[in-house]
């Protein structure tokens, strides 16, 4: 079992199809551990079975065939939201730590547009943000902080069975 | 050009949709092709916007063969039916 | 539409039906045949060929060519993939013999490499946050109504600009996503390699892209 972001109704991102109805199988399914769900934000985020030859690719899981299992209802436009202040103000308390310079400016105004919609930029700013002022562990840890907001937000289970 | 998180920049990521369409990205690649998809709206449209113009293409008409030059084929096969040697068009 | 190996190497039934109908002097067959592959194969010969009457000669030559060879068609390679086999032979074979042909690396077009997207769509190497990334990015087309992708005044833009790409790019574009051949086909039909392929491929996509996006937008505006 592990977990996937999807487009509103199930859409599967880039590849311009859907994933079939909760309980059939397809192939060349892709999937996250609860750790890198924070870069994979979407509409939708569901828990799916993955079977046949299942491997990690950075921050992806990938299997032969999988199927959506159930939709974590949890992951709505509210948890979305507050995912995206959450990171916002991140994003403040680092600028407030750190000399003025353009790229914490940039990465703040960025942060005061960010809206429910836009939950996957606000993660992604918040970790170059931390990059900015912690270095490239600050990214790291920062989407470590970004994984465990969603997983105790959303009651997640870690990953099984991959 | 590669940002904090090792992703790929807009600017690197519409000259790889081609290659990514086709399925020959090697698999890391491909997977930090996807990751900055998941957070760029931008690139996350091209893509969508490249899918949808090759559908496009799919579907246009078949072109008119202009008439004369059709008018002296099918006079040429007429000739090759009847046995003889057909001329060539030069 | 995608071809294994094995598959086109193996002509259809159809295909065996269609040469043995030529072969009988059914001249609808042989109009159909024509009028299916014709325009695809001037684009072809004008990746050899300088000008579009000469392309036009060859590929008169080649269906003359093609009825000539048809007792030898053995129904190891798929019909069109022996018919376009035949043509690219004429049109290299014609290209040596008329003193300008175009030498094929020269068909990219000048000054047709670089960035397929307006730099000036891009923030500069030297922002401070978000270098190389959209300035003006592209709106989704997925407000767009379905009809007014499928319209006619659609496939006519996208058609203009396969039309005005340069040689090679606008023959590789309308194999693959006009006519859907797949890559191998067209690389061994070509004899390029695939990188090759899918650099010319990539280049005509993305000019068609620019050229829908501005008539979409356009039409939004």
């Amino acid at each position: 079992m592990a977990y996937a972001f999807t487009g509103p109704g199930a859409q599967r991102p880039f590849a311009g199809d859907r994933w079939p109805e909760p309980g059939t199988w397809t192939d060349r399914a892709r999937a996250s551990r609860v750790e890198h769900l924070p870069v994979w934000i979407a509409a939708e985020l569901w828990v799916v079975e993955l079977e046949g030859a299942v491997h990690d690719v950075g921050t992806q899981l990938r299997a032969d065939h999988g199927r959506l299992v159930e939709q974590v209802d949890g992951w709505d436009g509210n948890a979305a939201a507050a995912f995206a202040e959450d990171c916002a103000a991140r994003i403040r308390a680092l600028a407030a730590r750190s000399e003025p310079n353009d790229a914490m400016a940039a990465y703040r105004e960025d942060a005061g547009s960010l809206g429910p919609a836009d939950a996957n930029v606000a993660g992604w700013v918040a970790a170059q943000a931390a990059a900015a002022v912690e270095g490239e562990d600050g990214a790291v840890r920062e989407r470590s902080r970004q994984a465990a907001w969603l997983a105790e937000r959303l009651e997640l289970e870690p990953a099984t069975g991959v | 050009m590669s940002d904090a998180q090792g992703m790929l920049s807009c600017r690197e990521v519409v000259e790889l949709v081609t290659a990514y369409l086709e399925g020959a990205l090697m698999e890391a690649e491909e997977v930090r092709f996807e990751e900055h998809l998941a957070m760029c709206d931008g690139c996350a449209a091209y893509l969508d916007q490249m899918r949808r113009t090759i559908d496009v293409a799919g579907r246009l008409d078949p072109e008119a063969v202009d008439v004369e030059a059709c008018d002296r084929l099918i006079h040429a096969f007429r000739t090759w039916r009847a046995g003889s040697e057909p001329e060539s068009g030069s | 539409m995608t071809s294994t190996d094995a598959e086109q190497q193996i002509a259809s039934p159809e295909d065996l039906r269609t040469v043995e109908a030529l072969r009988a002097g059914d001249e609808r067959v042989f109009r159909e045949l024509i009028e299916r592959y014709t325009a695809s194969m001037i684009r072809v010969a004008l990746m050899y060929v300088r000008t579009r009457p000469v392309a036009e000669e060859v590929v008169q030559d080649t269906w003359i060519g093609v009825l000539g060879s048809l007792p030898r068609f053995e129904g190891r390679s798929s019909l069109r993939t022996w018919i376009f086999r035949i043509l690219a032979n004429q049109a290299r074979t014609r290209a040596r013999r008329e003193a300008r042909s175009v030498p094929f690396s020269s068909l990219a077009g000048p000054g047709d490499d670089g960035p397929t997207v307006d730099p000036d769509r891009f923030l500069g190497a030297d922002h401070p946050a978000f270098p190389g990334h959209w300035a003006s990015p592209p709106r989704s087309w997925e407000g767009t109504p379905e009809q007014e992708l499928l319209a006619g005044e659609t496939r006519e833009r996208v058609q203009d600009a396969i039309d005005m790409l340069p040689a090679s790019q606008r023959a590789v574009i309308s194999l693959r996503d006009v006519e859907g051949w797949s890559s191998q086909e067209v690389c061994d039909l070509l004899a390029i390699s695939e990188g090759n392929q899918r650099v010319l491929l990539h280049r005509a996509r993305a000019k068609v892209r620019e050229a829908l996006e501005e008539y979409l937008d356009g039409r939004a505006a």
